[in-house]
């Protein structure tokens, strides 16, 4: 019950990240290999925001998202745009190459060290039941919940919500009824870039941040997306959470170093019986 | 002009022979990164250049080649030279178990796919650490010059071994270019559907093309072990292996028989010589350097070096 409990609680963070790469992934087709080092460019961001300013981790949201909406936005509009073609291939490689700069831009500037925060988050215990539930990891979840509820109300509810659904359903479509979809690709981008920000910001209450942290929620991002099926931005959000689940349950009763195999081993297992996802029961990309 | 050609590759041949009497043992050390990136990228380059298949995860078959030879020479006192013959059979029956499902899917999903077998390797092999040493690695025991167990004192033999197994990679890719198996490849590249429609049995013939490319990059992976006599998960099955060896065959040029000697030849050489000024008081800055080379390929020269100088070449000749 306890690994359930802490799995749903680092699978809000998952899905919040996942959400965002479901964004770029399902509007886009773009592979975003960059997604992780988002994550990780917040980390730092809130790092700096809580010993150089002295904020509360939780409020350097505010900075981060913003930030990282406009680096994503930046990302699509300089490197991606003229990109987005039949063939995946030029898109999955630029975006590689733009992990590896960031990768190696945050190494340079603040080394390879691991850099944790020391705020009372991390230690305070609550205990339910004999289940003991760490503060940061329950405000990290509560943040997470709130984000994907405004995201999906965002989605269904405003007109540019509905223009980018509109644009992921059939994108000829879209334009022909005058839907800007050079704009919809930049504000796709940016929102799943700030999402992933927001992911990053929430968990360096509680996780520390190096130069290559992001690796790890690139793979986990992309599990979700394909189990939730290509542009479904809220299945991605609960496959991020069943991904926590499943990831604790491994740590706990295989061995804490295996936890990523059962996930990878998954992967493989959707892709090749389940590309659309384990949501919807045919083809077609739907939020 | 197919004469020239002929000429061109004969002087370069002699001049390589004959390197290793003029140079530095640090020049030497670089020579023979370059040849085994563009060996790694030649292998890459059937299934990836050829085929098409952008196959995301072929650090695991380096890794398995290096891991055969070093375990087996450290834990069961096989000859190395046996090893890497193991480390190829090995990695031919992963190429069958990785290629099985990944050949279901296609485009993007395909590269997903076999990342995610690479993936899982690395962890294995952090996890056994009784088998592999774990994140520690395996130093293999130096002998100072055996021959027999692959190992010399000097970096010559490694050298001429090294610009052998790039000139059979480039024969067999030269083969496989002007063969039925290479039409075949080409045509799936080009239009699946069509191809099939023809008969041409695609599974099948990505299968073989996959074999081949396991095969040859696991004997990299037991050269390399040889060469530097150390390996750790994250050298044999890490993302940045898979990452390298595709970013040397696209700079070069993808599904160009030149291609992957060239990329290496311009990569190695970029990376050396950021490290050499720059590596000491930056580190990470040669991964920078490639970051953005990789980018301007991608944006600039979407058929790499070799396509460059094809555009160079073609300007001449109009003169």
């Amino acid at each position: 019950m306890q690994s359930i409990i802490s799995g749903i609680l680092i699978g809000g963070i998952y899905g919040l990240v996942s959400m965002g790469l479901s964004l770029i992934f399902g509007v886009m087709r773009i592979v975003n290999f960059a997604h992780g080092e988002l994550v990780m460019l917040a980390m730092y961001g809130t790092f700096f925001g809580v010993t150089l300013l002295s904020m509360d981790p939780f409020l350097t949201i505010v900075l981060t998202a913003p930030l990282l909406f406009l680096i994503g936005v930046a990302i699509q509009k300089y490197f991606v745009q003229s990109l987005i073609g039949p063939n995946d291939t030029p898109q999955l490689l630029l975006t590689v190459g733009i992990s590896l700069l960031l990768q190696n831009i945050v190494l340079i500037l603040f080394t390879a060290d691991h850099r944790s925060l020391f705020t009372d988050y991390a230690i305070v215990y609550y205990n339910v039941g004999g289940i003991s539930i760490n503060k940061a990891q329950l405000y990290a979840f509560i943040v997470a919940l709130l984000c994907s509820a405004a995201m999906s109300l965002f989605l269904t509810r405003t007109d540019m919500g509905k223009a980018l659904r509109a644009t992921v359903n059939d994108l000829e479509m879209a334009e022909l009824v005058g839907i800007d979809t050079k704009k919809i690709y930049m504000i796709a981008f940016g929102i799943g870039a700030m999402l992933a920000g927001i992911g990053g910001s929430a968990l360096m209450s509680y996780y520390p941040a190096n130069p290559t942290v992001g690796h790890q929620f690139l793979v986990i991002a992309f599990v979700s997306v394909v189990m939730a099926g290509m542009g479904n931005a809220l299945g991605a959000f609960i496959s991020g959470m069943i991904i926590g689940v499943i990831q604790q349950l491994t740590a706990t009763y295989i061995a804490v170093d295996m936890q990523n195999v059962a996930i990878f081993v998954l992967f493989i297992l959707l892709l090749v019986f389940r590309p659309n996802g384990i949501f919807s029961r045919k083809a077609g990309a739907r939020i | 002009m197919k004469h020239r050609n002929a000429i061109f590759l004969a002087v370069l041949l002699v001049l390589f022979l004959m390197l290793p009497w003029f140079t530095s043992n640090y020049i030497l050390g670089v020579v023979i990164r370059i040849f085994m990136f563009a060996a790694l990228a030649l292998a890459w380059n059937i299934i990836g250049g050829f085929g098409g298949q952008l196959a995301f995860g072929n650090a695991s078959f380096f890794g398995i080649g290096a891991y055969a030879a070093a375990i087996g020479f450290s834990t069961y006192s096989i000859s190395p030279w046996i090893g890497m013959l193991i480390g190829g059979v090995l990695a031919v029956i992963l190429s069958l178990i990785i290629g099985y499902p990944s050949f279901r899917l296609r485009g993007i999903y395909f590269s997903l796919c076999t990342f995610a077998f690479s993936l899982i390797l690395e962890v294995l092999a952090r996890h056994y650490i009784s088998f592999t040493g774990g994140d520690m690695g395996i130093s293999v025991p130096l002998l100072g010059n055996a021959p027999a167990q692959f190992q010399f004192e000097s970096g010559v033999p490694f050298y001429y071994i090294g610009l052998l197994m790039v000139i059979l990679y480039v024969a067999v890719c030269r083969w496989i270019q002007v063969s039925k198996f290479g039409y075949y490849l080409s045509a799936l590249r080009n239009d699946q559907e069509a191809a099939e429609a023809l008969g041409i049995p695609s599974p099948r013939i990505k299968m073989y093309a996959f074999m081949i490319n396991a095969f040859l990059t696991a004997l990299v992976g037991t050269f390399y072990v040889q060469y530097t006599l150390f390996i750790d998960p994250q050298t044999a099955f890490g993302m940045n292996m898979s990452v390298q060896i595709l970013l040397v065959a696209i700079a070069g040029g993808v599904g160009h028989l030149w291609g992957p000697v060239v990329g290496a030849f311009t990569l190695v050489t970029l990376g050396e010589i950021t490290n050499y000024y720059l590596g000491a008081s930056i580190p990470g800055i040669d991964l920078i350097v490639y970051a953005i080379f990789l980018i301007i390929i991608v944006k600039a020269l979407p058929n790499g070096m070799v396509g460059l100088f094809q555009q160079a070449n073609r300007l001449f000749s109009r003169g």
